[in-house]
């Protein structure tokens, strides 16, 4: 956390002087994330690996640069176990993803809009990390170890939503986003004699409010 | 009033115990000290209560007219309160308001009975006084604040705020004494009874010469219980635990329905000897109960001392023993607090702080049994430690002897806590044959409790006896085996336990208990249950034998003691000692949970002699009944009845086995179908003690003399002869008085080995033991740890071959014996000692005084090996590969500091942790451990010379590499992995000393 509060206090150094004169908006978000897994292969056969679906939250701040165009320096957690399974076994460990990134919003209606549209992209880093309680024998631990451990990988963001207007300074928001970035193989371990190999597509739902002031 | 229930208690077969017992007692020169203050009234207490409130404990004088009040604080008889004569019992109300007053005033013609109640108000001291027409015989508050008053006639109800009495039910057949009495009688011989409540004060319970009877505080229900006893029910106490469920009377422990759960052995059934009180939270009673034999007439003198004995609360198993000032003699109170206890002594008040025993000196030994195996290699003195303590802590004084010359002990004397080496002379036992028992003796100024001896068992085998000894403490009865679950059960009368072990390793895997004083078990005809019989019980024990948990208890009969049990297709029956002249055999309703006896036995009298065993054939068929007298009887279970009886012998006594072909065999007789003889065993070859039947033939054990090998050899029944008699390297147990039949041998399933109750335990005999044994061949021996070739001066081998020894034999003892099973293994003429032996394979440990150019020899019945030459370096670090983790097996021992986990992959070592290393081969200590011996828990072992621990080429920090505390050859090294280690899924550890080496693979993470 400490990692994730200076790299948040920095953002907010960089972006401070490009916006004294812009509209400023903070909120919350929750939703759910879904990541695709991917094939440990070994001599003995196949596992898949990845994440458990789980709750992610989140925080934003936004700046208004243009009435179209806004920028949002995000952070939020997953919280989504580590898994493993094939089609017999699966195994578990607790794990959480905490993500920091920027996103440029582009809007298809101004400011004033009440319902606007957007599409979004960016990029950051992602800290994926097992937190679970670590005991000697982890079935399947042939293919891949899920591991007490943590490892950051740089993330890239698309996505989309809908800002709605409750009144002039309170916006109901939507959007799903993708979370593009390299599997976490210190994490999720691949076992001596395993080949594990792909990218990891994390795909978050998310509702919130935010406040423009 | 219910029909009569029987009780009494086994006499005979106790007096060699009791006459030992004494004498034992009577010659123990050094302890003195007692446990207890006696707070000295002038007369004899009849009944104590016990105020909290006030501080103050009450004592009924009988005989001078008064109620002593002794203060808690200074403990002395401060007060007293003047009351009519002959205060028999007490009472103190619930809210200690009230203390109600019963006077035993039952005097004959001419003089005037002076029957009556006292009832006090504490508060004001005024007294008011109800006069009886019959004597009371004990009273006792309820929670509801009213008094249950029992006379010899009458329940009574008093009311003590309105002093109104009534009457709630009336009694027959009890008879009170009449005053006067002969001179040395004491109250509890004049009152003949006791009333006592239970902690929650919602039962009453109480006990006189003829009656048993229960009172439901708040229902106001009365049910009582005629019975009659032998010997008399003494002491003449009741204690009742803390919720009404159990109570003690006299020497029975009781279920609150009246079922006798068990009873204290061989009681003399003194009345004015003795008490009780029960620890219902502890699940403990302190009893005193005077033994048979060994009191004098009736009077309070007896010949032991007295001694207090803390009992288990369930099945009246002795934790430990603690000599008294002077004998209890009546009512025992516990206070709220459990840690006083205070008793009606022969002077006045016993204060006895049962809370604080851990304060007194006390005395106890590590070890129950000392075994020496002596071995053919050599005849060197061998040594064993044995650790004297304080359970409490403390240093108390004591010595230690031995019973017989040959026997050394170091030292002789000391304060506790202290180790004392015990040295043997094989010497002066060489010329020996089988086992010599003796026994180390405890002694104390200071102790107040009675350690039992430690048992010295030192057996020098030759090479022509078979047999692997294993050691089991205690009185071994009776051994059965369970061919569905390949285990054996041993019956340990003394503890009162089943020890449940498994077939395959020889290890004790359970131990479960039974009630007071186990004879004999039976497995049901389903094979699911195990059913114990008991001598000092009126229940059977039940164990689920698949969960080995307990089940229901059997109920007998009133006044029926199942001793033998045995299961049939159609019937589990029981010959019980009954309270009474008439014994029978019982049959058991496993579904009622109860057992019945039948009128008859077929066309028979159900009347057995008392030490009748039963023994079922294997498929259920036929159930044979032996008896010392020499009858014989057959149940058929397809007749569902006794089907014969004869008597052709004057007398019955050893082996009894029953067949699947109707055959069967007690003593060294064979018996057909219809028990008729068909030809006797040869006698001359030893007393009979185990027989088992295997396929058409059958195997049998005699004891030649009591200081003797045993014999073991097979039985043809067609030609009626016993053939290849072998000589076992201990002697099979015999019967005792009392108990003349015995069972002592029983066959392992698939017929892997038989098993023999024998003086130390048991002897693991091969099945084929009479078969010509091959000699041993060595092939090559390894490090113990990771299989490699090198190996290191006391490091752990393994040595392969082929015929090393007849059966698998496995140990845990400290010093690890230098002869295992039937083998014995010898580096340079040094013995090693072995933890492991089997057919192929041996696991021993490099003496520590071999290094070099070495050759082994290992010595087997069949003969002595091929000579093995290897070399013994003075270090070879090897890591063990015994690592488990679900089924992964031969991780390497490397564990987490931290969590005390082994290191796998998926637990892998993070950075900045400690890890802790098993491994053997590194060499000579400082300061120096003898061979076999483990290293201290209390003194570090370090190794001298020191290893370096590299992780990918990183030296790291080390703790300590030393022998590890309580193991034999097992080396611990702990290092630090810093926070700049190299990580990965396959890091390299290293383990060097010198130029010797060895590695193995372990995950690192950050």
């Amino acid at each position: 956390m400490k990692i994730i509060s200076s790299l948040l206090f920095a953002a907010l150094l960089i972006a401070t002087p490009a916006c004294l004169a812009q509209n400023w908006e903070v909120g919350g978000m929750a939703g759910g994330g879904f990541t695709n897994g991917v094939t440990v292969s070994t001599a003995q056969g196949n596992a898949t690996a990845g994440f458990a679906h789980g709750l992610t939250t989140g925080v934003l701040l936004g700046q208004t640069l243009y009435s179209r165009v806004s920028g949002e320096l995000r952070y939020s957690v997953d919280f989504s176990d580590l898994r493993i399974s094939d089609s017999a076994t699966s195994a578990t460990f607790k794990g959480q993803t905490h993500s920091i990134h920027y996103d440029i919003l582009l809007s298809a209606r101004s400011r004033e809009a009440r319902v606007r549209p957007f599409v979004l992209a960016g990029g950051g880093m992602r800290d994926f990390r097992g937190v679970g309680t670590e005991a000697p024998y982890q079935p399947l631990s042939s293919f891949a170890l899920l591991t007490k451990t943590s490892q950051w990988v740089p993330v890239v963001t698309f996505g989309g939503g809908i800002k709605y207007a409750i009144s002039p300074r309170v916006l109901l928001r939507f959007e799903v986003r993708d979370y593009f970035s390299r599997f976490p193989t210190q994490v999720i371990a691949p076992a001596p004699d395993a080949h594990l190999s792909g990218w990891l597509n994390d795909l978050v739902a998310m509702a919130g409010l935010s406040f423009v002031f | 009033m219910k029909p009569i229930f029987g009780l009494s208690t086994q006499c005979t077969s106790s007096v060699a115990i009791a006459v030992l017992a004494a004498s034992f007692l009577a010659g123990s020169p050094a302890f003195g000290a007692t446990f207890g203050t006696v707070v000295p009234l002038k007369g004899q207490a009849a009944d104590l209560a016990l105020d909290e409130v006030r501080g103050v404990i009450y004592a009924a004088n009988f005989a001078g007219s008064r109620v002593d009040v002794v203060s808690l604080a200074t403990r002395h008889a401060s007060t007293a309160l003047s009351v009519a004569p002959y205060p028999g019992s007490l009472a103190l109300s619930p809210d200690a308001r009230f203390l109600l007053v019963a006077h035993f005033g039952n005097f004959q013609a001419p003089s005037t009975t002076a029957n009556a109640l006292t009832l006090i108000d504490l508060t004001s001291g005024g007294q008011q006084m109800f006069t009886l027409g019959d004597p009371p015989m004990g009273v006792a508050f309820g929670a509801d604040g009213l008094a249950l008053v029992v006379t010899s006639t009458e329940f009574l109800l008093l009311d003590p705020l309105s002093g109104s009495i009534q009457v709630l039910d009336t009694i027959a057949g009890v008879t009170a004494k009449t005053l006067p009495v002969p001179p040395a009688t004491f109250p509890p011989q004049i009152t003949t009874a006791s009333v006592a409540v239970s902690g929650d004060g919602n039962w009453i319970f109480g006990l006189t010469d003829t009656i048993y009877f229960r009172y439901d505080v708040l229902n106001h229900l009365i049910s009582s219980v005629s019975y009659t006893a032998t010997p008399p029910q003494g002491p003449r106490v009741v204690s009742v635990s803390q919720d009404g469920s159990y109570f003690t009377a006299g020497w029975g422990l009781f279920s609150a329905s009246g079922l006798l759960i068990s009873e204290f052995s061989n009681p003399s059934g003194v009345l004015n000897v003795g008490s009780h009180a029960i620890d219902s939270v502890a699940g403990l009673i302190y009893a005193q109960i005077p033994q048979a034999q060994s009191q004098s007439g009736g009077s309070s003198a007896t010949t032991a001392p007295p001694v207090l004995m803390v009992t288990d609360a369930g099945n009246l198993t002795i934790r430990d023993q603690l000599q008294l000032p002077e004998n209890l003699a009546g009512k025992s109170l516990l206070n709220r607090a459990r840690d006083t206890m205070y008793s009606v002594s022969d002077s006045g008040i016993m204060i006895l702080p049962v809370g604080s025993l851990n304060l007194a000196h006390r005395l106890a030994a590590s070890r129950e049994d000392v075994l020496f195996l002596g071995n053919y290699c050599t005849r060197q003195a061998a040594a064993q430690d044995v650790v004297i303590s304080d359970p409490g802590g403390g240093a108390t004084d004591f010595t230690i002897s031995a019973s017989i010359p040959g026997i050394s002990v170091a030292p002789t004397s000391g304060a506790t806590p202290a180790t004392v080496h015990i040295t043997v002379n094989p010497q002066f036992f060489a010329n020996q044959s089988g086992t010599v028992v003796a026994a180390l003796h405890l002694a104390s100024r200071s102790a107040v409790n009675l350690p039992a001896d430690i048992r010295v068992l030192i057996n020098n085998r030759a090479p022509e006896q078979r047999g692997s000894i294993v050691d089991v403490p205690g009185k071994l009865v009776d051994i059965l085996t369970d061919p569905v679950r390949n285990r054996f059960y041993l019956l340990r009368q003394d503890k009162n336990q089943v020890l449940v072990f498994d077939g395959a390793s020889l290890q004790q895997i359970a131990a479960l208990r039974t009630y007071n004083t186990p004879t004999q078990m039976a497995i049901t005809f389903d094979q699911s249950s195990l059913l114990v019989g008991h001598d000092n019980s009126q229940l059977a024990s039940a164990y689920d034998l698949n969960t080995l948990q307990p089940l229901p208890p059997i109920a007998f009969p009133p006044g029926h003691y199942p001793r033998s049990i045995a299961s049939s297709g159609n019937a589990t029956l029981a010959a019980s000692r009954v309270a009474g002249p008439v014994h029978t055999i019982d049959r058991v309703d496993l579904l009622g949970r109860l057992a019945f006896t039948p009128t008859t036995l077929g066309p028979w009298e159900n009347n057995i002699n008392v030490n009748t065993v039963l023994a079922a054939s294997q498929n259920g068929s036929s159930i044979l009944a032996a008896m010392p007298d020499g009858t014989v009887m057959l149940y058929d279970s397809t007749a569902d009845s006794f089907v014969a009886s004869r008597k052709d012998f004057l007398a019955l006594a050893g082996a009894f086995a029953a067949s699947d072909y109707d055959l069967y065999v007690v003593d060294y007789h064979l018996l057909d179908s219809s028990l008729a003889p068909v030809g006797d065993l040869d006698a001359s070859s030893g007393a009979s003690s185990g027989f088992v039947f295997g396929g058409q033939a059958g195997i049998r054990t005699v004891v030649p003399s009591v200081q003797s090998s045993g014999v073991i050899e097979r039985v043809d029944p067609n030609l009626v002869q016993a053939m290849r008699p072998t000589a076992t390297a201990e002697a099979a147990l015999t019967g005792q008085p009392g108990f003349a039949f015995t069972r002592t041998l029983a066959a392992l399933p698939n017929a892997s080995a038989l098993v023999s109750l024998t003086v130390s335990g048991f002897t693991a005999i091969a099945w084929n033991y009479d078969a010509s044994v091959a000699p041993p061949t060595l092939t090559r021996v390894v490090n113990a740890a990771d299989g490699s070739a090198s190996v290191a001066t006391g490091g752990l081998v393994t040595v392969w071959g082929n015929h090393l020894s007849p059966v698998n034999i496995a140990t845990n003892e400290i010093p690890v014996p230098t002869a295992l099973g039937e083998s014995c293994l010898a580096i340079n003429g040094t013995p090693a000692p072995m933890l492991f032996v089997s057919p192929k394979q041996i696991n021993a440990q490099l003496p520590f005084e071999v290094e070099g150019t070495a050759s082994m020899v290992l010595h087997t019945p069949g003969g002595t090996s091929n000579l093995l030459n290897f070399t013994v370096l003075p270090v070879a670090p090897s890591v063990f590969h015994s690592g488990v983790a679900g089924p992964q097996t031969g991780i390497p021992a490397v564990f987490r500091a931290k969590t005390n986990q082994l290191v796998t992959t998926a637990n892998p070592i993070h950075l900045g942790e400690a890890i802790m290393i098993y491994a053997t081969g590194l060499g000579t200590t400082l300061p120096p451990v003898a061979t076999g011996f483990a290293a201290s828990p209390s003194l570090s072992a370090a190794a001298v010379a020191q290893p370096a621990v590299t992780l990918s080429g990183l030296t790291l920090p080390l703790y300590y590499a030393e022998l590890a505390p309580g193991q034999v050859g097992v080396y611990q090294i702990k290092a630090f992995v810093p926070g700049w280690a190299p990580t990965g899924m396959q890091v390299p550890l290293t383990i060097s000393q010198g130029s010797a080496s060895t590695t193995v693979m372990v995950r690192v993470i950050r």
